[in-house]
């Protein structure tokens, strides 16, 4: 097994074809959804299992974030705390920027919030919130969240999982800035939920499938597998890779046909490039894709 | 009647004035709604402590009359009530009749007995006993309004009577073994409970706990005369180990007023009331066993007599036995008779040690080295029982100290047999402390500056214990005072101190309300507002044993016995905990069934919630989630 720690600084992180330990990210975090993925940058916690710190993938490049928080909401390169002492910072290779003078949600959230980095969305106990991150003005839309799942953004769009009557779990979403009033995204018998989200697609859970679905047109792609029980997707562009349990231990799988299958379970994927991160045996690991074969050139005549 | 007219009026205007000011506050220092709540508290657990006394009374009139007419009369009465209506109310639970409205009719049906009862006759206190009492009183007070947050709470004293309420009868069985312990104070909480709340079985308890005290205070100084029963009070509430649970719901000391009453009845040669308050006390906890053996030995009694206390108290415990044996358990589950080889409880677990020097040293390590927060002792004595108990060891020899020094005797040497928690000492704490409190008029008979001297010492000894035994107390009442008067609202107390309130609050707000959760490595029952299944005691015991059973079963046993839900907590068991036990049996019966249950979930179950270490899954079969 290779065991390569990476050290952050300045260099990308990642050996292709392989998989290694992120020693510095293996800090338990008190949401288990962290480590996880905002962009190029691992998010990572503090002995105190606070979300606290940013390491850059694609330049190595680590910073502090400018608050710490026990949840957070991640965009691409984006990293929100709600409440009293939280914050909005954006990422970028030289530092991790405090935006100022932005919103502070102060109602008790059922889940992490939201963030593209502009944008802002939350869930309370009976509404879904949306607001431009540096806005006074928010749409405030009743509605019942199943809890813990996070709402996403694909601005101006935002989707969420909500318990409805027979208690099932189902999809809606709303145009924020369209002012009308929230749509059934997906639904049906059984649960649609654990959504995500990126800025042109958004992809969730249903019952025995994953369905990918493009905002712009509505196309939707339906693909078959077991999971939904544990991590939430994970969403880089229109790739959405999913941990399964199918086989006789937990993989991770991807749309783009990556099953990383080890001995163990590999649980908690987040998807960024070529690059998976995953965790295995409480260990945060970072799987690079392979580089693609050099294409022939064609001999000239 | 002219005469009392002026007092009758004084009593009611202090009383409407002390309303009134609590009402109109500008400032709301105790808010509408924790007033209310702490007043149907008090209201209800009043009355039931006054039916009780009625029942008792009237028992005792008609069995054991020659005790009536003491000041202890009232005490004995309510001891007695105790009893008899544990084993009532235990049948009615039987019956599935633990409902409200059973609650209600037996309320009524105890205050109709009051014509029955012997005329009213309460116990004489000095103004120091009563200022004690006051100090009590209010701690306990504090510590009831507040919401609770102690584990054995949460898993055991109130969870059991909600959940028993909940069912409308008794629990027990492998999947709820903590239902299978005689019940026969835990039945009388859940009607208490119906009528106040939490606060009221809290309040309940803290009025047993009052009487306790006022007991003792009572026994010793008519053992030992004047100074005697100041000194007994004092040595029981200079102990962390009293002080902190008088405002909980306990057992502790509730088992101590019965074995008060077992001692005082057979003191004067009554074996039914003897029986009687022994048996309520051996129905709440067994660990009164040791103490009550000594009450037998030591009663002014025939040997014909002893046996039938005996027998009758034993009658007591019965039913709870058959309620095992019922359900094909062992009479004595959860504490023996688990399937398989399986150990319930590790006793060198527990204390400084189980050699012959340990046992020698074990009283100076049980007060000197006692941390509240240790798996040692956990709990705190004031030190003036170790130099107190030394003292007394002459007087309890011979003559009228003799019978108190059998039961010390009994009380400290069954102790030591067992685990050494300090709270499993509690139930014979006060007849110890009526046995060492002779110490004090001894020392004051010769009225010399020597006597006078030693009582300081004794008192500094006490003044001692107290940073020690007091501290812990204070700063939980200063955290807890808010929450109590309604400054803090009951949810962000909550929130604020309970780590796995997150997912708690997510369980009771979003799952669906037929879901039955399993509580797996937790000890969360009460505060969740659905039926639960297994839950937990002393190492995990029924959830180590439920994997260890079943195995990659585990689950499909809980589906078919109704679960839909688990709730579980990460553990991470500590083989520093367990040095006694080789590793590889540690291994094997310890982080394995955590790790199995790990991977049950992970590939059987569904994460609805997680927050820090706990989670919330539920199970399947979901037809929908699973591969087609």
């Amino acid at each position: 097994m290779a065991w390569a720690p990476v050290v952050w600084g300045g260099s990308p992180a990642g050996i292709p074809g392989e998989a290694i330990p992120l020693v510095d990210a293996s800090r338990r975090c008190s949401d288990a959804r962290f480590p996880t993925l905002a962009g190029s940058w691992l998010i990572v916690c503090n002995a105190r299992g606070l979300v606290s710190e940013a390491l850059d993938l694609e330049t190595g490049a680590r910073h502090p974030l400018p608050f710490s928080g026990s949840t957070a909401g991640v965009g691409q390169s984006a990293v929100y705390v709600a409440g009293e002492g939280g914050g909005l910072a954006r990422l970028s290779p030289e530092s991790a920027e405090l935006v100022d003078d932005i919103v502070v949600i102060r109602t008790p959230l059922l889940s992490p919030p939201a963030t593209d980095g502009v944008h802002i969305a939350a869930l309370d106990a009976g509404h879904v919130q949306a607001m431009d991150a540096t806005d006074r003005s928010r749409r405030l839309v009743e509605t019942s969240p199943v809890g813990w799942q996070p709402p996403v953004l694909a601005w101006p769009h935002v989707a969420w999982a909500a318990r409805t009557e027979d208690g099932d779990a189902d999809l809606f979403w709303l145009d924020a800035d369209a002012g009308t009033g929230p749509t059934l995204l997906a639904g049906g018998p059984g649960d649609q939920h654990h959504v995500v989200s990126s800025e042109s697609h958004l992809a969730w859970v249903e019952p025995g499938a994953v369905v990918v679905f493009e905002v712009a047109s509505g196309a939707q792609r339906r693909i078959p597998a077991d999971t939904g029980f544990s991590a939430p997707l994970s969403i880089w562009g229109d790739v959405v890779c999913w941990e399964d349990r199918a086989g006789p231990d937990l993989d991770v799988r991807c749309s783009d046909g990556l099953h990383l299958a080890r001995t163990g379970h590999q649980q908690w994927p987040a998807r960024w490039q070529d690059r998976l991160v995953f965790r295995e045996d409480n260990r945060v690991w970072l799987y690079t894709l392979p580089e693609p074969e050099p294409a022939l050139t064609p001999t000239s005549p | 009647m002219k005469s009392a007219l002026p007092r009758l009026v004084l009593a009611l205007s202090a009383l409407a004035v002390g309303a009134a000011f609590v009402v109109l506050d500008p400032e709301q220092w105790l808010t509408a709604s924790a007033g209310k709540r702490l007043g149907i508290g008090v209201l209800a657990a009043t009355v039931w402590l006054g039916g009780l006394v009625s029942l008792g009374g009237a028992v005792l009139r008609r069995l054991a009359p020659s005790l009536l007419g003491d000041d202890d009369q009232e005490l004995l009465a309510l001891a007695v009530g105790l009893g008899v209506w544990g084993l009532v109310s235990g049948g009615l639970a039987a019956a599935g009749l633990l409902q409200p409205t059973v609650a209600s009719v037996g309320l009524v049906f105890l205050w109709v007995l009051a014509p029955l009862r012997p005329r009213p006759r309460l116990p004489h206190l000095g103004q120091l006993a009563i200022g004690v009492l006051v100090v009590v009183a209010l701690v306990g007070l504090i510590d009831a309004a507040a919401p609770p947050i102690g584990t054995d709470e949460r898993y055991y004293h109130l969870a059991l009577p909600r959940r028993m309420l909940g069912e409308g009868g008794l629990l027990g069985g492998l999947l709820s073994p903590d239902g299978s312990r005689p019940m026969a104070l835990h039945v009388p909480f859940a009607f208490v409970m119906a009528h106040g709340g939490d606060v009221a079985v809290r309040v309940f308890h803290l009025l047993l706990a009052l009487a306790t005290l006022c007991w003792t205070h009572v026994l010793a100084r008519r053992t030992w005369g004047h100074g005697a029963g100041i000194a007994a009070m004092l040595l029981l509430v200079g102990s962390w180990s009293v002080i902190s649970e008088v405002g909980h719901a306990a057992n502790d000391l509730p088992t101590a007023l019965c074995l008060l009453a077992a001692w005082s009845a057979a003191q004067r040669g009554s074996w039914s009331a003897t029986g009687l308050a022994g048996g309520a006390a051996l129905a709440i906890k067994y660990t009164a066993a040791g103490p009550f053996a000594g009450v037998l030995l030591a009663a002014s009694m025939s040997w014909r007599s002893r046996v039938f206390a005996g027998l009758l108290a034993t009658a007591l415990v019965v039913p709870w036995w058959v309620h095992n044996l019922s359900e094909g358990l062992h009479p004595l589950f959860p504490f023996a008779g688990w399937p398989g080889e399986f150990t319930f409880q590790y006793l060198e677990k527990y204390g400084a040690g189980r050699s012959f020097l340990d046992f020698v040293l074990l009283p100076w390590n049980a007060v000197v080295e006692a941390e509240i927060r240790s798996f040692r002792f956990l709990g705190k004595l004031s030190p003036t029982w170790l130099v107190g108990g030394l003292a007394a060891l002459p007087l309890l020899w011979r003559g009228k100290g003799r019978p108190l020094g059998i039961v010390a005797l009994l009380t400290l040497s069954s102790w030591a047999a067992g685990p050494h928690w300090l709270r499993y000492l509690v139930p014979g704490l006060p007849l110890l402390a009526v046995a060492v409190a002779g110490v004090v008029p001894v020392a004051l008979a010769r009225g010399d500056r020597a006597g006078r001297l030693a009582i300081g010492a004794l008192l500094a000894c006490w003044l001692a214990g107290l940073p020690a035994n007091w501290s812990p107390v204070a700063a939980s009442l200063a955290d807890r005072l808010d929450a109590a008067t309604g400054q803090e609202e009951p949810e962000e107390y909550l929130a604020r101190t309970l780590d796995d309130w997150p997912v708690i609050v997510h369980a009771r707000d979003r799952l669906p309300p037929d879901a039955r959760v399993a509580l797996l490595f937790s000890w969360s029952a009460y505060h969740l507002d659905r039926p639960v299944l297994v839950a937990s005691v002393e190492d995990h015991v029924p959830t180590r044993h439920l994997l260890l059973s079943h195995g990659d079963d585990s689950l499909e046993v809980l589906r078919a016995a109704g679960a839909t839900h688990v709730l579980t907590s990460s553990v991470r068991f500590r083989h520093r905990i367990y040095p006694f036990l080789d590793e590889a049996h540690f291994d094997a019966t310890f982080p394995a069934t955590e790790e199995l249950l790990d991977e049950l979930l992970l590939t059987e179950a569904w994460l609805e919630m997680q927050d820090g270490r706990h989670r919330l899954y539920r199970l399947g079969p979901s037809e929908l989630n699973s591969s087609p």
